[in-house]
């Protein structure tokens, strides 16, 4: 198979609602410690209104209907730009030399973390990304990266071989990946049958 | 911004050459050096150096202010020499009042240089930075979280079949969360002498304090703030080596750092001075695929 033929379908997979293990667990992973967005709740405030079983129940049905329906609340959006300058700089004239950052709301990044979860998931049990593929991936690190590399440098002079390497960068990727080409390509992999 | 040129026209030659660089500024003051007839009627010349100086000013949206009671601003401990105006007040051009500014011979004091004063409306500019805020550990905070925990499971669910439907639940989360808010919170102001470990006890004996002047409130004010400053110091020990084991929080490295100097940010060699403009900048940078 070469790069030019077309990706085999995957059969569509079940998308099962969101269980409260999946709340409670998502949850306590979640920093006490990451500041506020607009709404002025934190984690540490979720938590606590997450012990009363009516609130779970309401999140996750929230959550389940977001799926079902394709709808992200405008709520969801809200978000708060916080710009830090970037420490040790020799001139703070350019915008590169400082680091925007979005803070947004907490219900909705907590739902977020339970899809990206559920999607961590379906990525490993279903082998859906490239063996090769490190960033993005739980439990792959740059260390992985470079061990790879290291190693196929070393077959390399093993065999007798000069090794070189071209290492590009794609700026601005996220921007740049376009939702028709990105969707289709996600609906291949046979994830997000709702919609 | 306040200037020292000395007699080689160090800062004077540095402007010149940053003078696109720098932000807007409200105020450009200080001891120039520099000689001129436009200021000194003992001087006849106006040479290149008083030149640049308005130039720099005229670039920068300011304009010499004459003070209303004009003369020398240095008068030197060697009574043979002349006295001299070399201390110059710049303000924004369309706003530079005479009455302004003025020359204070009365407070100069040992020095040989005259004071000079100015008057300068900040209005909006400058503002004291509150914002509103709970305090850690307060009776307020629980009573914030306990109206998060009896208003969210409140919330009626309903049947979530549509766009509007979710919105709705959506919406009524976030209205539990800003009334909590709006009703717990309260206006903070934050100086530069605030300290994290205040209380409302040292307020109270402060403000008791400055009321009696007593040796008694005195001793009363200082111990509250003993107080506070143990109870607030001795939590956040137990916070680092209890709950969050985090000791490098206390770290020079981990603080809030120094915001760096007073500098535009350029963007296609445009200094930017507006937010939109500055807004502009950030978003093309970071959000927009360019190429």
């Amino acid at each position: 198979m070469s790069v030019l033929d077309p990706v085999p379908t995957l059969q569509e997979r079940d998308w099962p609602s969101f269980s409260a293990f999946e709340l409670t667990d998502t949850l306590s992973s979640c920093s006490s410690r990451s500041s506020l967005g607009p709404d002025h709740i934190t984690w540490v405030h979720l938590k606590a209104v997450l012990e009363n079983e009516k609130s779970v129940q309401l999140l996750i049905t929230l959550a389940d209907a977001c799926i079902r329906v394709g709808h992200w609340p405008k709520h969801f959006k809200d978000s708060v730009l916080v710009i830090i300058p970037k420490p040790g700089k020799p001139t703070y004239s350019t915008p590169k030399s400082f680091r925007p950052i979005v803070l947004l709301n907490t219900v909705g990044k907590l739902i977020e973390k339970m899809i990206s979860n559920r999607l961590q998931f379906e990525m490993i049990k279903y082998d859906l990304v490239h063996p090769n593929q490190v960033g993005g991936v739980r439990q792959r690190s740059t260390e992985d990266a470079g061990l790879f590399l290291t190693h196929l440098v070393c077959t390399g002079w093993a065999k007798g071989k000069k090794m070189s390497m071209l290492a590009f960068d794609i700026a601005q990727f996220f921007p740049l990946s376009i939702m028709p080409c990105f969707w289709p390509s996600f609906a291949s992999k046979g994830s997000c049958p709702l919609w | 911004m306040n200037v020292y040129s000395d007699n080689d026209k160090t800062a004077i030659l540095y402007l010149r050459d940053h003078v696109d660089e720098l932000p807007s500024f409200h105020y450009m003051g200080g001891d120039f050096n520099v000689h001129s007839s436009m200021w000194d009627p003992e001087v006849t010349h106006h040479w290149w150096a008083a030149i640049t100086l308005l130039e720099i000013a005229a670039d920068l949206d300011l304009e010499r202010t004459e003070p209303s009671n004009p003369g020398p601003t240095f008068i030197s401990h060697n009574a043979d020499l002349r006295s001299l105006v070399i201390d110059l007040m710049f303000y924004r051009i369309s706003k530079s009042v005479r009455s302004r500014t003025r020359r204070d011979p009365d407070s100069k004091g040992p020095t040989d240089h005259i004071p000079l004063t100015m008057i300068i409306t900040l209005n909006l500019v400058i503002e004291a930075v509150t914002r509103q805020s709970i305090a850690r550990e307060s009776d307020a905070k629980k009573a914030f979280i306990e109206h998060l925990r009896t208003g969210v499971p409140a919330i009626a669910l309903g049947t979530l079949n549509t766009a509007a439907d979710i919105d709705r639940v959506a919406q009524a989360l976030a209205d539990v969360f800003s009334s909590a808010w709006d009703k717990h919170s309260h206006k903070v102001c934050t100086t530069k002498r605030s300290q994290s470990w205040w209380d409302d006890k040292c307020t109270k004996s402060l403000s008791q304090y400055k009321l009696e002047k007593s040796h008694e409130s005195w001793l009363l004010f200082r111990r509250a703030v003993k107080a506070a400053k143990r109870k607030f110091f001795d939590l956040r020990i137990d916070e680092i080596a209890g709950s969050n084991k985090r000791p490098w929080d206390l770290m020079e490295w981990v603080k809030q750092r120094k915001l760096p100097a007073c500098e535009a940010i350029q963007y296609n060699g445009q200094p930017c001075h507006q937010i939109s403009t500055l807004w502009d900048a950030l978003h093309n940078t970071y959000n927009l695929a360019s190429g």
